[in-house]
């Protein structure tokens, strides 16, 4: 075996003119790895553009693994094809085939006996919740495609969450299921009764999409809402929160006032630590994600 | 005495278990990824799991989308004898639901109306989208129901039907509140009768019967209804509040001798519907 510059082992009773034969036979071997090099480089380009739109697909979806080999990726096992590029294509299908199902003039209807729906009884500790069309069971047959009444829909908040080195701010969702034709007053009333967390809903909230604002008056149908829209909850003082006085005080840098301590997150946090270090919150050292925050895109640093 | 009380307090917080199982839901509808990491996403989901016993809800047999677009015209019913139960009680229950808010008379079903809904169709003749002038159309059409109708009875039926009503129930995401007729005493004649004449009707004279043919009814007696001009007023649906306490009260056994096709528009006398055709048992 050479070594990794090229000197033999153990080659140390050749002849002068051994070695220069070794040294251009090491040579001829070298420029035949490059030109090799340059073909498979070459290969890799003309198959990874057809293979660049899947990929991506898969590191959008965030379940990349870099262990799995290429032919792995090509299989499109069930988890890339609910991935989001085929969800519209999904709910396109699903929309049309609904359509087409109403505009039947001769359909004699469902047989309610032939029909099931969903068992609560099945294997597993935990009770799972599925979708409308799901069952808990192997139902092969391809059930009447029927409106939703409820829909489930998901609305984002902003919260602070207290890792113990700071605050940070993350999402929280509500999850509420409305009737399709109600006002968006009606979801937001339901956002205000589904909600468990004592730190949303505080104030007085309004709901957007894509940044704009959803006017109350109007029903989902008007804003073509449905379960896969994202909705977010800008509430009052979202946009003063890059402010020190509107951000939540934090101990570690800020100076703690009495009056303060006995308002409302600061009172059940506990700051001086009890026996049984009370209320225990999770916590993300400080230098979890390196020198700066958690970014979407990549800082160099 | 402060001690001790707040030693129970204290206690009764740590009973029972410390995940309890009611508690332990993972919701599939949301990708696996998006609740570990992305967000955690809060729902109060005990409202989703709650099943239709306690709802009330009940699976009424579901006319397909061209049939759900003309209204109902005619239906079979069972007329209440004059003397009954189940009228009494009724009377009773809106007597209550009156008492406790008073709003809400014009959802309920006066009691000279109630009866058994054994099914609802509609008669093309009426609603003259398919077919054009079909109104001389219509009487032979009734007289052809009334003959299916009156072999059906004679060919199940050998005495009045004894049905026994208890409980309560709704159709159409609450919209329609109901006496359930329960599965004890002669339903089982009931039923077949039901299905019978839904065969009859709505395969042999192609009539449309919402829903399919095949498929049998749930028979039901009306008891509060919210119209969709009154939803404005009322809300989507009725609320459960108004009928829980009678959720499953006991509306006493009838006996029923009679099998009418009523027509849904028109006063007939004494304030019950036009009854077209009437059969004995």
């Amino acid at each position: 075996m050479h070594s990794q510059f090229g000197e033999p082992l153990g080659a140390a009773p050749l002849s002068q003119a051994g070695t220069l034969a070794i040294h251009v036979l090491l040579l001829l071997f070298l420029t035949s790895l490059f030109v090799m090099d340059a073909a498979i480089h070459y290969v890799c380009l003309c198959v990874g553009s057809g293979l660049r739109k899947h990929i991506s697909h898969v590191s959008k979806f965030g379940k990349v693994d870099m262990r799995r080999s290429l032919p792995l990726c090509l299989h499109s096992t069930p988890m890339y094809l609910l991935s989001s590029g085929k969800l519209s294509q999904y709910e396109q299908e699903a929309y049309e085939s609904h359509r087409r199902f109403t505009e039947s003039q001769t359909y004699p209807g469902p047989i309610r006996a032939a029909t099931p729906g969903d068992t609560r009884f099945y294997m597993g500790s935990a009770e799972t919740i599925l979708r409308e069309n799901e069952r808990h069971y192997w139902r092969a047959v391809i059930d009447d495609p029927h409106v939703q009444h409820l829909v489930p829909l998901r609305i984002r908040f902003k919260t602070f969450i207290w890792v113990t080195s700071g605050w940070e701010q993350r999402m929280q969702v509500v999850q509420v299921m409305m009737q399709r034709d109600a006002t968006i007053a009606e979801l937001m009333q339901q956002v205000r009764i589904e909600n468990q967390s004592p730190y949303l809903c505080i104030s007085s909230f309004k709901l957007s999409i894509d940044g704009k604002d959803l006017d109350d008056m109007k029903t989902l149908a008007d804003y073509g809402i449905n379960e896969y829209s994202r909705i977010d909850a800008i509430e009052e003082n979202d946009y003063l929160l890059h402010t020190e006085a509107e951000k939540p005080k934090d101990w570690n840098v800020d100076e703690m006032m009495e009056d303060v301590l006995l308002r409302s997150p600061y009172k059940e946090m506990a700051m001086q630590p009890l026996p049984n270090l009370a209320p225990r919150y999770e916590a993300k050292p400080k230098g979890y994600h390196g020198k700066n925050d958690y970014s979407g895109m990549k800082q160099s640093s | 005495m402060w001690l001790q009380c707040s030693r129970v307090l204290r206690e009764r917080a740590e009973r029972g278990l410390y995940f309890p199982i009611n508690h332990r839901i993972i919701d599939q509808r949301n990708t696996s990824a998006s609740g570990a990491e992305e967000a955690d996403i809060q729902s109060r989901y005990r409202r989703q799991l709650r099943s239709s016993f306690v709802t009330g809800e009940t699976r009424q047999t579901e006319p397909p989308a061209w049939s759900q677009r003309t209204r109902p015209t005619h239906f079979f019913s069972l007329p209440l004898p004059t003397r009954c139960l189940l009228r009494v009680r009724v009377k009773e229950m809106h007597d209550s639901m009156l008492f406790s808010n008073a709003h809400i008379e014009p959802l309920l079903i006066p009691a000279a109306k109630l009866h058994v809904t054994l099914g609802v169709m509609s008669i093309s003749g009426d609603t003259s989208t398919a077919e054009k002038a079909a109104d001389p159309a219509a009487p032979d059409v009734l007289a052809a129901i009334q003959d299916c109708v009156d072999q059906a009875c004679h060919d199940t039926c050998t005495g009045p039907l004894q049905l026994r009503f208890r409980g309560l129930g709704t159709f159409g995401q609450g919209r329609v509140l109901f006496a359930r007729c329960i599965t004890e005493a002669h339903f089982t004649t009931l039923d077949t009768l039901v299905r019978r004449i839904r065969r009859d009707v709505g395969l042999g004279l192609g009539v449309d019967m919402k829903g399919n043919p095949n498929d049998s009814y749930v028979p039901h007696v009306t008891v509060a209804k919210l119209r969709p001009s009154q939803i404005g007023e009322f809300g989507r649906q009725l609320p459960m509040s108004m009928w829980a306490a009678h959720q499953h009260h006991d509306f006493g056994d009838v006996t029923f001798n009679r099998v009418d096709l009523c027509s849904m528009k028109g006063q007939g006398k004494d304030g019950y519907y036009h009854v077209v055709s009437s059969v004995t048992v």
